[in-house]
């Protein structure tokens, strides 16, 4: 089931807020039940049969998590919980998101022809096996309480907010508020309201971008200009960008309207200044769960040779890269974050060249829309090709009256993207201070008529495409 | 007095707007009752080849989904919203669902469609040319009668120098009929050199052409079996003076403006053509089970479809034949002539057929598209076998060249 859908904002939502908040209301119990029920409800929507595969991991951490608590004061059997517990919970996401892949790379790289299985991805693996993981992790470094109750369990790996689409919820950060959490109204109204903006960047932003760069990523190459090229990657920057921010503003106001509190996950990210920069800023929830479960058990930066530096980072980025998908292009992208990275680090270039900011700005922002371009492209050899016609060196025309067409009437919605995804209406509000009283009455027209507008497209059942589903 | 916060307000309007829209699923006729009924059969009556536990539940809920998303209250209001809100931004390409609703430069709507490969066209123009030679072989004439497309071949006017697909597919696909002296006519061509203004043979808002031209196109089949293959008739059948035109003005919304709502391109007029002079007719539909005799506006029409004015949820196009079926027999008791006609056809052949069965005995009408047909039939081969017609007819428009079930003829 999508947040941007009819099912959802109609249906869903309004029952399980009626059944939280009328009929389950005295019981704290009871309501983190039927928020499961309504949670695995949600998932099964969409992936009915996979809905066991769900349950099945809830049960195998909740165990793993019961476990590695009981053992806590024996350090090699808290280990081998922890080795059975990554192994487990990766075969799994790699039968499901690998297997294929893996052979058919071994036939093509051997000349071999294993039988490549034909396995259909469960939506949002990547997103509840991380988290699920996470649990034992954190019980295991003493985070986060062990739960006795396999429900809160379920309910922190399945709450529909944030199930198939993040952020990533660290065990820690809602171990307290699983069963002691308060819900307020000014909590609640604030979340739907987070809620709706981030319905919108979906709606509004993300799919009319995912129209302008499909256009230009479908064209045939010897038919695209170099400027359509450029409004492709651009647009498909915003689209990904409003996505999938979009969900996590929709996942964290949800949070909030149940009473709990997740992290930021986006922070203008193409504000940022350098690569390392860029990752502090965007999906923040799965950087931090690779640094904090990867990088620093590696050794982090405070390594006592800059090999071991480049290692870590290579295993951190590789890691990266084949989450985000079974192809190897996610593969590539991630090496070439890595060795930015590497080099950044190396270098010292965040602190250094302070005065040249517009052009590490721009230096930034050319290799993250190059590897937007590897995000986008189905092979390598798409990207590679995609990449020259976009630097020229392809001979294709650089501009046809197309690209005019296609911006035309999308003028409005590309400039509210550019506005949004840096921070202006908060520069603007500090700005403008004084004229709080201004901003409170324009604020609830304002989003209302989002709202509404937001409306009208799921409704009209336009094109509604959701590109981090497939992680 | 506790201060309301902007954030309530918002939420407090916006679950207003969100209850209006819950109150489209109160209907028990229109939602309950086919909810219910997908619930309780859906998962064992599941009609899919194959069917896995998975498929069997993905595709309950999908009609489930389908019915939540047709449901929901004030759902025309927000479609013009939202094609007002994007026409303002200029736009003049809708996507909808899996369709591209293109508005014209001269405000009349269309489908986009992708292209249509070459290999396609060629498999289907094969089709036809396999059965032409098949019926040759038995004397039995093939009569092919492309229907136009909405953009025509000779006036451009799709907007952002978008390809006319349809009409490229159309241009290949005819000229391998004629490389192989398959008998057709293309009614593009003959719209063009009658004079007509291509865009005024179609509605605004559907992709149909209107009755008139579906009634013209008729005129000019019918005399070509008459000219060519021996049936007789009166030709005051072919004469719209001898029939009744009942106009209904700003009446019918077509399919593509049903999609993107009436403030696009406005609501299109419908006639209704019925004859003046006596008629007799048996309608059946034999995989269904129905059956119906009396006159022309008793058997060939369905009034439940034009009666009432209803934008949204009634299609008047459809009055001509009460819409597409699988298979329909048409006997004609008053017929000039003892001839049997077959004719394979899509949705166009709605405003051509109820005047066509004035100039046989007997039409037996296929629709390949319907899964009835496919799956409880046999191919049309054998179905010519049975019944021995005079001749075939093929009436299909140029959107079905690229279709997939359109020219399957064999099991």
């Amino acid at each position: 089931m999508l947040f941007s859908s009819v099912v959802f904002i109609y249906l869903f939502l309004p029952i399980v807020l009626f059944g939280y908040y009328i009929v389950f209301k005295k019981s704290r119990k009871l309501q983190n039940i039927f928020l499961l029920i309504s949670s695995l409800f949600f998932y099964a929507w969409g992936e009915a049969v996979f809905v066991i595969v769900m349950i099945s991991s809830i049960m195998i951490n909740w165990l793993l998590g019961y476990l590695v608590n009981k053992y806590k004061s024996d350090n090699n059997k808290c280990r081998l919980i922890i080795a059975v517990t990554v192994v487990l919970n990766l075969s799994v996401m790699f039968i499901f998101k690998y297997l294929m892949f893996t052979v058919q790379s071994i036939n093509s790289a051997f000349g071999s022809s294993f039988f490549v299985p034909n396995i259909i991805l469960p939506i949002g693996i990547s997103f509840f096996t991380f988290q699920a993981m996470s649990y034992v992790f954190d019980v295991h470094k003493g985070h986060g309480e062990a739960q006795r109750n396999p429900i809160n369990v379920g309910l922190y790996v399945a709450f529909f907010p944030q199930l198939i689409a993040g952020p990533i919820v660290r065990y820690e950060t809602i171990a307290q508020q699983i069963n002691d959490r308060k819900e307020t109204l000014d909590d609640f109204t604030k979340g739907f309201c987070r809620f709706v903006v981030g319905f919108s960047k979906k709606v509004l932003l993300a799919n009319t971008m995912a129209l302008i760069a499909d256009t230009a990523f479908d064209m045939a190459s010897d038919k695209l200009t170099v400027a359509m090229a450029w409004l492709g990657v651009l647009a498909y920057a915003f689209q990904i960008f409003f996505d999938f921010s979009g969900y996590s503003d929709m996942a964290i106001g949800l949070g909030h309207m149940f009473g709990f509190s997740f992290l930021e996950n986006f922070n203008y990210p193409y504000i940022s200044k350098s690569i390392s920069e860029f990752w502090r800023r965007w999906h923040i929830s799965l950087g931090t769960w690779f640094r904090d479960y990867v990088y620093f058990p590696l050794g982090g930066s405070r390594t006592k040779t800059k090999i071991r530096l480049v290692f870590n980072l290579f295993v951190v980025w590789f890691l990266t890269g084949i989450w985000h998908g079974a192809n190897w292009t996610f593969i590539v992208w991630g090496l070439m974050y890595f060795v930015l990275i590497a080099i950044e680090k190396l270098t010292g270039f965040e602190k250094r060249f302070t005065n040249l900011t517009f052009l590490k700005y721009l230096y930034t922002m050319f290799f993250v829309l190059m590897g937007w371009v590897l995000f986008r492209a189905t092979s390598i050899t798409n990207a590679f090709e995609y990449m020259k016609i976009m630097l020229g060196f392809s001979g294709n025309s650089v501009y046809t009256s197309e690209v005019w067409y296609l911006l035309k009437p999308n003028l409005i919605l590309i400039l509210a993207c550019v506005v949004a995804s840096a921070p202006i209406v908060p520069w603007i509000k500090e700005k403008l201070k004084s004229q709080k009283v201004f901003f409170n009455i324009m604020y609830a027209p304002l989003i209302l008529i989002i709202f509404i507008l937001s409306l009208s497209y799921i409704i009209k059942g336009s094109y509604n495409p959701f590109i981090y589903f497939n992680f | 007095m506790k201060k309301i916060s902007k954030e309530l307000i918002v939420t407090l309007l916006s679950g207003i707007v969100v209850l209006l829209g819950i109150t489209g699923y109160f209907s028990y006729e229109d939602f309950l009752k086919p909810v219910k009924e997908q619930i309780i059969h859906g998962y064992s009556d599941n009609k899919l080849e194959n069917p896995t536990v998975s498929k069997r539940l993905k595709s309950t809920i999908s009609s489930i989904n389908k019915h939540i998303d047709d449901e929901v209250g004030y759902k025309t209001d927000y479609i013009e919203l939202n094609t007002v809100l994007q026409m303002l931004m200029g736009q003049k390409v809708f996507e909808v669902g899996s369709h591209t609703v293109v508005r014209l430069n001269n405000k009349y709507l269309t489908y986009q469609y992708d292209d249509i490969d070459d290999t396609t066209i060629e498999k289907n123009a094969n089709a036809i040319i396999q059965l032409d030679g098949y019926l040759k072989e038995q004397n039995i004439p093939l009569f092919y009668c492309l229907a136009p497309y909405k953009n025509s071949n000779y006036d451009y006017q799709l907007p952002n120098k978008l390809k006319d697909t349809i009409n490229i597919a159309a241009n290949k696909f005819i000229k391998i009929l004629y490389d192989n002296n398959v008998d057709y006519i293309d009614f593009r061509e003959e719209i063009h050199n009658e004079g007509f203004e291509h865009y005024s043979c179609f509605y605004v808002t559907d992709h149909h052409w209107k009755a008139e031209t579906g009634f013209w196109a008729f005129t000019k089949m019918a005399n070509h079996l008459k000219e060519n293959y021996g049936f007789e008739f009166e030709d005051y059948i072919t004469d719209l003076k001898n029939y009744n035109i009942k106009e209904y003005k700003e009446w019918f919304l077509g399919s593509q403006g049903k999609k993107v709502g009436k403030y696009v391109s406005g609501i299109d007029d419908i006639n209704i053509i019925t004859p003046k002079f006596e008629t007799d007719f048996v309608t059946e539909q034999p995989l269904k089970k129905r059956k119906a005799s009396g006159a022309f506006d008793k058997t060939l029409l369905s009034k439940a479809h034009i009666e009432e004015k209803d934008l949204y949820n009634l299609n008047p196009y459809a009055a001509y034949t009460g819409g597409d079926f699988s298979y329909q027999i048409i006997t004609n008791n008053k017929a000039p002539n003892n001839k049997t006609l077959l004719v394979v056809r899509d949705s166009f052949a709605c405003a051509v057929t109820p005047f066509l069965s004035l100039s046989a005995k007997k039409m037996h009408i296929f629709d390949l598209r319907d899964s009835l047909t496919k799956s409880k039939t046999d191919s049309l081969y054998n179905y010519i076998e049975k019944i021995k017609p005079d001749a075939v007819l093929f009436i299909y428009s140029s959107s079905s060249l690229g279709g997939a079930e359109e020219f399957v003829f064999s099991k």
